[in-house]
C-alpha cells in the first residue's frame, strides 16, 4: 500500500462491517428517491442530484451478491470519490453507517474474506480488529474498476 | 509565482505566434506592405524579449535569428519571397514547439533546431551579400548618422513591474554615442520617499547610424508605463559641438529640459525643412484602455455551472410561489425570474467564442498541404464571425481538420488532371458556417472530382458491409462511409488514411451533439455538412413520461405528436403504423427501457427525424415543454448512449434527456443483431 489510511468509515453491510478508507468520502447521505436509469446493470440503481450535480449511485449490496436487499431508515448513501475529482463522484448504498475508526493504532491485516464467491467486491485492503469485531475495508479503486466495466 | 508568469507569457506568446501568422498571411499576398513586416517584426521582437525574460533562451536565441533577416527586410534590404514565407511559417511552429516545451532538452531536437537556424542565417548572410542595387542608393543615405532629442519619462510605478530604466538608457547607449541629462528635481525628501517609485525622467542626445525603429525597439517593453517623445535634431553628429555641450551642462544644472529650438542655432548651416518634418514624428503614446479579459476557462464552466443551478432553484420559487399564492412572493418570484434569465443569457454568451479563432489552423493547414502535395487551393472562409460554445469548438477542430484533410488530398484533383476534366487549374475550397434556428451549420465544400456512390458500393459488398441485393439511395450509400473501418482510397496516404476516416469524425462530432452528412457529386465536387448545437448545456425538450420515469426530448428532434388512438398499427408487422396513410417504424420505449408493457392503445406518439426518416417512439403520456439544464451523466454512466445527460425539473425530480439519434440507432443495431 503507498498511502497508508489512517482513519476509515465503517458500515454494515448484511450484519457484516466494511470500511472506506475517510479520506474517499465527500458526503454521507439518507437514502432518496432514485431516478432509473434504463438499460443499465441490476446494482446500478440510478441517479440523485447532490448540490445541483447529478450524480449516479450503486448498490453495494447487490455488488455483494445479497439479493433484495432491504431499504430501511438506517440505509444510507455514501458518496465517494477515488481519484479525488468531482467528475468521479459516485454513491454507494449500504445498510448502516457506523463510525470513523482511527486506523494508527490498529494494524491493519490481510483479509481472509472472499467476496468473489458471492458477488463483485473481492479486493480489500486488509481486515481491522476493533473491540469484538472485523472490519474489511475495501479496495475503492477495485470496486470502480468493475462498475466501469 | 514564477510559474505564474511563465503560464501567462506562454499563453500571450501564442497570440503573438498566431498574430505572426496571420499576418504572414496578409504578407503573401501584399509582400511590399511595411506595416504587415513592421508587425511581424513586432511580434518576433516581443517573442525574443519575453523569452529571455522568463528563462526561454532556446526560443529567444531562435527568434533573434528570425528577427535579423526581418530586420533586413523591413530595411529593404531583402526582398521577400516565396521561400521566405515558408520558412517563416515554419519557423512558427519551431516557436510553438519551443513554448510548450521550454529549453529543448532531447539531443535530436536540438540539432533539428540547429539546422533550421542555419537555414535561417544562410537566408540573412546570402541575401546581405547581394544587395541589390537600388538598396544600396538609399543605404548610403542611412549611413549618415543622425542625432536625436529623446525625452524619456516614465511613470512612477515602472519600478514595480521590475522594469529598471537604467538598462533602458544602457541600451540607448549601445547605439551610438549618447549624452544624457537626468532630472532630478522630482524627488522627495527622505521621509516621503518610496523606495519603488519612480522620481526621475531623463533627456537623451544620442547620435546614431541606426534607424529610428531601433530607438524605438528599446523602448518596446515599457511603451505604456511611460512617455516618449523621440525628436530628430539634425543629420550629422553634434554633441560634441560646444555649443551643444554648454546646452547640456545648462540643462543639468537648471533641471530646464531642452528642446528642439536650443538646436536651432547649431543647426542653421544644415538642411532645414528636412530636420523639422521629421521632427513632427513625436512618439506619443496613447492611453491603453482594456476592452477584453482574460479569464480561465474553468472560471466561466464555474459561472455557467452556478448559473445552471440558480436557474433550477429559481423554478423551484416559482412552484413555490405559485402554490403559495401571497402576492408579494408572487412578484418576488417573478423579478427573480426574469434576472435569472438575463444572468443565463450572458453566463452562456460569455462561454462563445468566435471560430475565428481556429480559423487560422485551418488555414495553415490547407496552405502546407497544398503545398507539399503540389496542388493550387483557393481556400475560402465565410462566417468566420460565427459564434459557438468553446466546449463545441474543442470537439470540432481535430474532426474539421481531418475533413480538410480529405478534401486535399482525395478531393482535388493534381493541376494536370483538372486542366484535362476543363476545371480551373486552382482548386477550391469554401468553409461556410451559418445559423439555422438553434444551430450551426458547417460546410465544406470542395470543387474535386466527388464521390463515386458506385465505388462505395462495390467496396462495402466487397467488405461485407451491405448485402449485394440491398437497394441504397446515394445518402444511404454515402453514409456507409461513416462505418467504422471504411476508407475509399486503397492505399493509405501519408495525411488522411492511417486507419482512422470518417467514422472518427461521425463520433467526435455525435460527441458533442452535431450531425455529419456528406454530399457529393461526380467531378463537382464533395460537401461535408456539419449540424451543430449552440450550447451543450440548455436544450428546449419535451417532457414525457415512460413507466415511472420522466424523460427529455429535445424539441429540436421533434416533428409531430399523435395520441395513439389516431393511429393505426399494423397487424402483422407490430413495429409498424400508419398515420394520416403514411407507414412509420416505431420503438416502444417501454419495451427498449424494459419496463413492464403498458395497454395496447394508451399512450402518445411522438414522431422524430431520425436522418430522412421519421420514427414513432411511443411514451406514456407527454407532459408539457420545458426550457432544460442539461447535466452531464458522468464518466459511470457513458455507455448508456441513448441518455445523453439528466435535467433537474422545478419540483427536484431528475428527468432523463433521451439522445433519439442514438436510442434509435442503437435499437437498429439491436433488432438488427437478434434478427441475425
Amino acid at each position: 500500500m503507498e498511502n497508508q489510511i489512517t482513519s476509515i468509515i465503517s458500515f454494515s453491510i448484511n450484519e457484516e462491517l466494511f470500511a472506506l478508507d475517510t479520506l474517499k468520502v465527500r458526503h454521507i447521505l439518507e437514502m432518496e428517491n432514485i431516478t432509473k436509469v434504463p438499460n443499465t446493470k441490476a446494482y446500478f440503481l440510478g441517479v440523485i442530484k447532490l448540490h445541483g450535480n447529478i450524480i449516479p449511485v450503486v448498490d453495494l449490496r447487490l455488488m455483494m451478491g445479497i439479493s433484495q436487499p432491504e431499504i430501511t431508515a438506517d440505509t444510507a448513501i455514501i458518496v465517494v470519490s477515488h481519484d479525488d475529482s468531482n467528475a468521479s463522484l459516485i454513491g454507494m448504498v449500504v445498510d448502516n453507517v457506523k463510525e470513523v475508526v482511527s486506523t494508527e493504532a490498529s494494524e491493519l491485516k490481510e483479509t481472509v474474506f472472499d467476496g468473489s464467491t458471492t458477488g463483485l467486491i473481492a479486493s480489500f485492503e486488509g481486515t481491522i480488529h476493533e473491540g469484538d469485531n472485523f472490519i474489511h475495508v475495501i479496495n475503492l479503486n477495485e470496486v470502480i474498476h468493475q462498475i466501469e466495466n | 509565482m514564477i510559474d505564474k508568469f511563465k503560464a501567462k507569457f506562454v499563453e500571450e506568446s501564442l497570440d503573438n505566434v498566431n498574430d505572426l501568422e496571420e499576418a504572414l498571411f496578409l504578407l503573401e499576398k501584399d509582400m511590399n506592405n511595411h506595416e504587415i513586416i513592421e508587425r511581424i517584426f513586432r511580434a518576433m521582437h516581443s517573442l525574443k524579449g519575453g523569452g529571455a525574460m522568463f528563462g526561454f533562451n532556446d526560443l529567444s536565441d531562435f527568434t533573434h535569428h528570425l528577427e535579423t533577416v526581418f530586420d533586413l527586410v523591413r530595411n529593404d534590404k531583402l526582398n521577400i519571397d516565396q521561400n521566405l514565407i515558408s520558412l517563416t511559417f515554419s519557423a512558427t511552429d519551431h516557436i510553438k514547439h519551443l513554448l510548450e516545451t521550454g529549453n529543448l532538452t532531447d539531443p535530436s531536437e536540438i540539432e533539428e533546431l540547429k539546422a533550421f537556424v542555419s537555414k535561417i542565417q544562410g537566408y540573412s548572410h546570402t541575401s546581405s551579400s547581394q544587395v541589390p542595387v537600388k538598396e544600396k542608393e538609399e543605404s548610403i543615405e542611412e549611413d549618415e548618422s543622425v542625432t536625436y532629442l529623446i525625452s524619456f519619462k516614465p511613470q512612477k510605478e515602472i519600478l514595480k513591474n521590475g522594469t529598471n530604466p537604467l538598462y533602458l538608457l544602457d541600451d540607448l547607449n549601445a547605439l551610438g554615442e549618447a549624452a544624457t541629462i537626468a532630472f532630478i528635481s522630482e524627488i522627495p525628501s527622505l521621509s516621503e520617499f518610496d523606495p519603488v517609485s519612480n522620481y526621475c525622467h531623463w533627456q537623451i542626445l544620442l547620435n546614431t547610424n541606426d534607424p529610428l525603429n531601433e530607438i524605438k525597439d528599446v523602448f518596446i517593453f515599457v511603451e505604456d508605463e511611460c512617455t516618449i517623445e523621440i525628436q530628430k535634431i539634425t543629420n550629422g553628429n553634434i554633441i560634441s559641438h560646444p555649443h551643444v555641450v554648454k546646452l547640456i551642462d545648462e540643462a543639468k544644472s537648471t533641471e530646464k529640459p531642452l528642446s528642439l529650438d536650443h538646436f536651432s542655432t547649431v543647426t542653421v548651416n544644415k538642411k532645414k525643412e528636412d530636420s523639422q518634418l521629421e521632427s513632427k514624428k513625436k512618439v506619443q503614446l496613447k492611453e491603453h484602455k482594456i476592452s477584453s479579459i482574460r479569464v480561465s476557462s474553468n472560471k466561466i464552466d464555474e459561472l455557467v455551472n452556478l448559473v445552471s443551478e440558480l436557474v433550477t432553484i429559481q423554478a423551484q420559487l416559482n412552484l413555490f410561489a405559485e402554490n403559495d399564492g401571497n402576492p408579494l412572493i408572487l412578484g418576488l418570484a417573478e423579478q427573480i425570474q426574469k434576472l435569472s434569465r438575463q444572468l443565463r443569457d450572458n453566463a452562456f454568451e460569455i462561454s462563445l467564442i468566435p471560430l475565428q479563432n481556429e480559423l487560422m489552423r485551418f488555414q495553415r493547414l490547407v496552405r502546407d498541404l497544398s503545398k507539399e502535395m503540389s496542388k493550387e487551393i483557393d481556400f475560402i472562409i465565410e462566417g468566420g464571425e460565427i459564434e459557438l460554445d468553446k466546449n463545441i469548438i474543442e470537439h470540432l477542430t481535430d474532426p474539421l481538420l481531418h475533413i480538410l484533410r480529405n478534401s486535399i488530398d482525395h478531393g482535388i484533383e493534381s493541376a494536370e488532371d483538372r486542366i484535362k476534366m476543363g476545371k480551373s487549374p486552382k482548386g477550391t475550397i469554401i468553409f461556410k458556417a451559418y445559423y439555422s434556428g438553434a444551430n450551426v451549420i458547417i460546410k465544406v465544400t470542395d470543387d474535386g472530382h466527388g464521390i463515386d456512390p458506385e465505388k462505395i458500393r462495390h467496396k462495402a459488398i466487397k467488405k461485407g458491409l451491405i448485402d449485394k441485393k440491398l437497394d441504397l439511395s446515394k445518402k444511404e450509400i454515402f453514409d456507409l462511409l461513416f462505418l467504422s473501418g471504411f476508407s475509399t482510397r486503397e492505399e493509405v496516404s501519408d495525411l488522411s488514411g492511417r486507419g482512422v476516416g470518417m467514422d472518427v469524425v461521425k463520433k467526435k462530432i455525435g460527441e458533442i451533439r452535431g450531425e455529419v452528412s456528406i454530399d457529393s457529386e461526380i467531378n463537382k465536387g464533395t460537401t461535408i455538412s456539419l449540424v451543430l448545437p449552440l450550447t451543450l448545456s440548455i436544450i428546449d425538450g419535451l417532457l414525457v413520461k415512460v413507466a415511472n420515469n420522466q424523460y427529455v426530448i429535445p424539441i429540436s428532434s421533434i416533428d409531430k405528436i399523435y395520441a395513439m388512438d389516431s393511429v393505426k398499427i399494423g397487424k402483422t408487422f407490430d413495429q409498424v403504423l400508419t398515420i394520416e396513410d403514411t407507414q412509420y417504424s416505431f420503438i416502444k420505449m417501454r419495451e427498449i427501457f424494459e419496463e413492464e408493457q403498458g395497454e395496447d392503445g394508451s399512450g402518445q406518439l411522438i414522431l422524430v427525424k431520425y436522418e430522412d426518416k421519421k420514427i414513432g417512439l411511443l411514451v406514456d403520456q407527454v407532459i408539457g415543454e420545458y426550457q432544460t439544464v442539461v447535466k452531464p451523466l458522468g464518466r459511470f454512466l457513458k455507455r448508456q448512449e441513448s441518455i445523453s445527460g439528466a435535467s433537474i425539473m422545478g419540483d427536484g425530480s431528475i428527468a432523463l434527456v433521451i439522445d433519439t439519434n442514438r436510442l434509435i440507432h442503437v435499437n437498429a443495431i439491436k433488432k438488427y443483431r437478434t434478427k441475425k
